[in-house]
């Protein structure tokens, strides 16, 4: 399934992050009670605008196995893709919106996180540098293995868990590891802006040796463990799932009625 | 049985089976550096919808929510 996947332009919105995104969502599936649910599946065309099959809460909606679902895949492409099907390599850096956003994700794919530090400071210099990085990650040996933000080194070093005095370049690269429940990282290695590729290769490699794989948690000892800690997620747009509006409701109907 | 959300996060994240290497297993692994290929996940919407424009690629989105009653860090 992840060979045939390449053919396609993947991407995965965190829901409710984003008003426009949860619009975009909401128009292709709409659960039980027409809210915008947790998660939501689809493949479109590659304008946008035409679903390919009928969508859903998750693959499993749709297809009825993994096999099932790479087959459709590569037939898709081959319907609606190019048609010399190479596999899929961008020209951007595939970047979470923000550097919370972007912890969090890793946090949740238990993945290292790479930052490119200072992007707002445009040069011709700071372009064939974040290119060289787009080419890492989207070669054949990187793709998918790590997550990426854009970032100021304030942003970096402000994070939660950040040693005091840490040594983060104001431009360049900077891997991060990031905390269980996504709130802080540590660091774990620099890259200059000036690095090579064979540099920014081994910043991916001693980031994927350098983290250190959590112990899994079911979900709900992560919740405890996060209740605990007094970590909370702040949405962008309100949560609508109904797992999250019945418990709502129960939580209302036993403070009106003190049960 | 597989949490419902799970399910399409690690089916596509993790190889040609739905009951694949999930967080549990590579925590066991010798090698934890050792991971399965993954999908390449674009990480907004508008950038997605550029590069298919420009590469003429059919899309594929799975949105995820990355919190569990309010608590990040896990689907």
């Amino acid at each position: 399934m992840v060979t045939a996947s390449r053919a396609f332009v993947c991407v995965r919105p965190a829901t409710y992050e984003s008003a426009a995104e949860g619009k975009l969502l909401l128009s292709l599936f709409r659960g039980r009670l027409g809210n915008l649910e947790n998660s939501v599946f689809a493949l479109l065309s590659p304008d946008g605008k035409e679903r390919l099959t009928k969508t859903g809460r998750s693959p499993g909606m749709v297809f009825k196995t993994a096999a099932q679902m790479a087959e459709r895949l590569t037939g898709l492409a081959q319907e609606v893709g190019p048609k010399r099907t190479k596999t899929f390599r961008s020209q951007q850096l595939p970047a979470y919106p923000t550097l919370r956003l972007a912890l969090n994700v890793a946090a949740c794919d238990d993945r290292p996180l790479i930052v490119r530090l200072n992007p707002s400071v445009p040069s011709k210099t700071k372009k064939k540098a974040t290119d060289l990085l787009i080419e890492v990650a989207w070669s054949d040996e990187w793709v998918g293995r790590v997550h990426y933000a854009h970032a100021t080194a304030a942003d970096v070093r402000a994070l939660e868990g950040m040693k005091k005095g840490a040594a983060i370049p104001e431009s360049g690269y900077v891997s991060l590891s990031p905390a269980p429940l996504g709130q802080g990282a540590e660091l774990l290695g620099t890259a200059a802006e000036r690095a090579s590729k064979a540099q920014l290769e081994k910043l991916l490699q001693e980031a994927v040796e350098g983290h250190k794989v959590s112990a899994v948690l079911s979900s709900r000892d992560h919740v405890r463990a996060g209740k605990r800690a007094g970590v909370s997620w702040e949405t962008v747009i309100p949560v609508t799932d109904p797992g999250r509006l019945d418990k709502d409701r129960a939580r209302r109907r036993l403070d009106r009625d003190g049960k | 049985m597989l949490h419902p959300i799970l399910f399409p996060l690690l089916a596509l994240s993790s190889g040609p089976e739905i009951t694949l290497p999930s967080a549990e297993m590579r925590a066991g692994q010798e090698d934890p550096t050792e991971r399965p290929p993954a999908v390449a996940w674009m990480g907004s919407w508008e950038q997605a919808k550029a590069e298919a424009a420009r590469t003429k690629r059919p899309i594929m989105i799975m949105s995820a929510a990355p919190h569990c009653r309010a608590v990040p860090g896990k689907w």
